[in-house]
């Protein structure tokens, strides 16, 4: 057992948030080191800096691979190293061969030309070793979603790999597929590989991995062996951290009257050819904040957009408001049903950034700002202007474009282009992602002011004690299915994972036999 | 914070006056002789006409390659109307069936355009790529390969007529007094501090010259051409369409962010289709004016049209990826590119390299347009 890779004291920032704040890492050859955090802990941001996403100046600290020290410039450094990761995220070439994919970073060249033959035979003995069911020369669109994900595996294999990083690999793969992968693993082991998995399936977790190192806030927590640490202790030093400060007081009374009622929810995705959200149904009341936890992909925003009636899903269930059943076909219905939703991603789809502040803060309730058809925008030039003081948003001049704006002023724009059309029901997802602390206390304390007003808030997080700080009740999901919905005192970080998490193996076993 | 001079916004305006005085020099002042100047506004109305149309259309973040065609058909159409069904014998009613006609030819095709476009989400390009090809045949089986003609007198002056000196006189004048009323509201606002004297005084100079060249050569030759009423008309209605209704801000959104828009309650589908059926009304009616200018409705009339509409859009500064642009800006490209054609012609360059000479001219204007943005 020798060292292969040592952190010591990784510092790496975005724009003045820190997501790395000191992390210390040691891997051994012929180990497997599982590592664990919530959403946003800096685990993905840690692989990227020992993979060779970030160059050398991006971050500080001291990184060695055998007691050398690194200096990468890309990911290729890395790779020359023989330090590869499988991201969560699959970089593959659809309308190429298995083979073309495997060997796309490192084509061996015949007298100029590229060697077909060759590249099929060693995709061949590869996927032997995988026990797949398909060949080297199956196109890529053919296979499955785990079948492609094997192929990713397959694809770092195939180059002389001494550390394997592997981001969630087992989300897309059927069980049967997982015990192949594990198996995999288990002989790139002994083979001296060092390994580091992440991975939120905390049963996975204790099958394969021999130490844990744990992440929170950028910070690594805890490290040692697997058999030292239980599960109780492991899921409190993933989530343990004092909340109070950041959180308004929560609001304790609860008006009964039910707003939004959702009953038998499916929804399915279009371009993922699959039922992100299953059989889902659920109450929201006036004045209330409802959460929806969950884990990464287990469908929160899916059901949002897909309630709001995006065209990217295809739905069946009942909605009812104020205990009427209506539909939102699409989000001009869902606008006019007095729905609104500020979505996960401002800079993608939830706000025109080329556009100024008051267009975007107009743009969804046009229709109301006209007179005799026209567009009178300064007739309502104070609604806008109150809004802006409402939500305390700094900006020099409204007519200034949305992008020169910070990511928490921005924010703060996509929701006040959604409390201009005076909603009723109003979804937030991800409502504060990547912003700052004080931005963040602010927008918590106009949600609870809204709550105040009347409104019925319905929150999709993954920021754990957001939605444990703020929701009055929260919804748990799992693989688009409801996993149980948590109040009052059962409403905690814990309780929360242990609900989010895949079942034992047991019940997995079912599913896919 | 006081509004300095705003060059992006002015830059095509300034290189267009900057070509007029080239061409003046080169061609020892015939260029800016009043009948040469009218000649050139009726040589562009047309293009400018389509340029107004393919702004809508490219401000959704889509394109029409379909409007040569669609002119040539309506042509067609209104060619065997005026000369098969003979509504040429029946004076202004039968011009102005016929021109209904065209519009409504026009209006179908761009319907249909657009919900191909939207119903079966294919890129516009392909959709209107295809619709070219269509519509420039069923011009060719309708006319039976050949031209049509004669049309009409009045049908003729739709395109060649001119509203006469006293009324046009008449007409520029209200004109003159609205801007002027315009220039005193903007220097109350510049007494209030909230320009520099630089930007203001430049502003005002900009703006008078481009009104004044067109005022000297209609007001010392045969008035304001019909073409470029029509033209005016067209301009002052898609102005009230992208700024003062909803649909316009529509527009420009669609085209920003298409997902976003969607998400802000927007009927994405509806928006495109209304654009591709403007584009559309504004290529039938282009065809009939054109049909009207050479007398002749000709199966090959419209070829190559969608190019320099494109191209007057691009040179206008609006984005290809849509999202940002301005029908002012496609009006002024539309003059650059028909001031290089009437300039190249005067000062007699062959034909064959005027081609070559105005698509360089057009990479560069693009090009110096991109850099004043991005930097």
């Amino acid at each position: 057992m020798s060292i292969l890779l040592k952190t010591k004291k990784i510092f790496k920032s975005f724009g003045g948030i820190s997501a790395l704040r000191g992390v210390d890492l040691e891997l051994y050859s012929s180990e497997v080191l599982g590592l664990l955090g919530e959403n946003g802990a800096g685990k993905s941001t840690l692989m990227k800096v020992m993979s060779g996403v970030y160059p050398k100046d991006e971050f500080e600290g001291e990184f060695s691979f055998q007691g050398q020290n690194c200096h990468f410039k890309s990911v290729k450094d890395a790779e020359a190293l023989g330090i590869i990761i499988v991201h969560q995220e699959l970089n593959l070439f659809q309308e190429l061969t298995v083979a073309e994919n495997i060997f796309i970073s490192h084509f061996p060249i015949k007298s100029g030309m590229l060697d077909v033959k060759s590249i099929e035979k060693k995709s061949n003995a590869i996927l032997k070793i995988l026990g797949v069911d398909f060949d080297a020369q199956t196109k890529l669109s053919d296979l499955t979603t785990g079948g492609q994900q094997m192929v990713e595996i397959a694809k770092a294999i195939s180059k002389d790999v001494k550390v394997l990083i592997l981001d969630e690999p087992t989300s897309s793969l059927s069980n049967l597929e997982i015990q192949k992968l594990f198996w995999v693993m288990r002989d790139l082991k002994k083979r001296g590989v060092g390994l580091i998995y992440i991975s939120h399936k905390l049963d996975e977790v204790d099958q394969i991995c021999d130490k844990i190192l744990i992440m929170r806030d950028g910070q690594s927590i805890y490290a040692g062996e697997k058999s030292s640490i239980n599960r109780q202790e492991l899921i409190a030093h993933m989530v343990g951290r004092n909340i109070n400060d950041l959180y308004p007081l929560k609001r304790k009374k609860r008006n009964p009257q039910t707003v939004l009622s959702v009953k038998n929810w499916n929804a399915y995705k279009f371009s993922e050819k699959r039922l992100r959200v299953k059989d889902f149904s659920f109450s929201a009341y006036k004045g209330e904040v409802l959460g929806i936890a969950g884990l990464m992909g287990a469908g929160r925003t899916d059901l949002l957009l897909s309630l709001f009636g995006h065209h990217n899903y295809k739905t069946s269930g009942d909605i009812f408001f104020n205990e009427k059943k209506i539909e939102n076909k699409n989000p001009w219905q869902a606008v006019n049903n007095g729905f609104a939703l500020v979505t996960e991603d401002r800079k993608k789809n939830g706000l025109h950034l080329d556009f100024s502040i008051e267009d975007n803060i107009a743009l969804a309730s046009l229709p109301h700002l006209t007179v005799k058809g026209c567009l009178t925008l300064s007739h309502y030039q104070n609604r806008i202007l109150n809004l802006i003081s409402k939500l305390k948003i700094k900006l020099s001049s409204p007519e200034l474009p949305v992008k020169t704006l910070s990511g928490g002023n921005q924010q703060k724009v996509a929701i006040a282009k959604w409390l201009m059309t005076s909603p009723q029901v109003l979804f937030l997802d991800e409502p504060t992602r990547g912003i700052d602390v004080g931005a963040k206390f602010e927008i918590y304390s106009l949600i609870n002011q809204l709550i105040d007003e009347g409104l019925c808030v319905v929150i999709a997080s993954s920021d754990l004690p957001e939605v444990v700080g703020l929701c009055n009740r929260v919804l748990v999901m799992r693989e688009g299915q409801l996993a149980g919905m948590l109040e009052g005192a059962e409403n905690s970080d814990h309780n929360i994972m242990n609900l989010a998490f895949v079942p034992t193996q047991g019940n997995h076993h079912e599913k896919n036999i | 914070m006081k509004k300095t001079f705003d060059f992006k916004k002015f830059s095509t305006l300034i290189a267009l006056f900057i070509l007029f005085i080239i061409l003046a020099i080169a061609t020892k002042g015939d260029f800016l002789i009043p009948r040469n100047l009218t000649n050139l506004s009726l040589q562009i109305s047309i293009n400018a006409l389509c340029a107004v149309g393919m702004t809508f259309v490219i401000l959704t973040g889509g394109i029409d390659l379909s409007i040569g065609s669609i002119v040539a058909l309506s042509g067609i159409i209104v060619g065997l109307s005026q000369v098969n069904l003979g509504w040429g014998e029946w004076g202004g009613l039968g011009s102005f069936m016929s021109l209904l006609l065209a519009i409504l030819v026009g209006l179908l095709v761009g319907l249909i355009n657009g919900l191909l476009i939207t119903f079966f989400k294919i890129p516009p390009f392909v959709i209107t790529l295809g619709m070219m090809v269509i519509a420039g045949g069923l011009a060719l089986i309708a006319s039976n390969s050949s031209a049509i003609s004669p049309m009409s007198d009045t049908f003729k002056n739709i395109a060649k007529g001119f509203l006469p000196l006293g009324p046009s006189s008449f007409l520029m004048l209200a004109i003159s007094v609205l801007t002027l009323y315009f220039f005193y509201k903007k220097f109350l606002q510049h007494k209030e501090k909230k320009t520099t004297t630089s930007a203001y005084l430049s502003e005002t100079v900009l703006i008078s010259i481009s009104i004044i060249i067109p005022f000297y050569a209609y007001s010392s030759d045969r008035g304001i051409p019909i073409a470029v009423l029509i033209l005016s008309f067209v301009v002052l209605a898609a102005l009230f369409i992208l700024h003062k209704l909803p649909l316009g801000r529509y527009i420009f959104a669609v085209g920003g962010n298409e997902e976003a828009a969607h998400l802000s309650g927007i009927n994405v589908n509806k928006v495109k289709i209304l654009a591709y059926l403007f584009m559309g009304l504004i290529a039938g009616l282009s065809g009939a004016l054109l049909t009207s200018r050479l007398n002749s409705a000709a199966p090959t009339a419209g070829a190559l049209m969608e190019l320099d509409a494109i191209a007057a859009v691009v040179i206008g500064g609006t984005s290809l990826s849509g999202g940002s642009g301005s029908i002012v800006g496609s009006l002024i490209g539309a003059t650059f590119i028909g001031t290089v054609n009437n300039g190249m012609d005067l000062l007699g360059i062959d034909s064959n390299f005027q081609m070559v000479i105005k698509g360089f001219i057009i990479i560069v204007a693009v090009w110096s347009d991109s850099r004043t943005k991005y930097k």
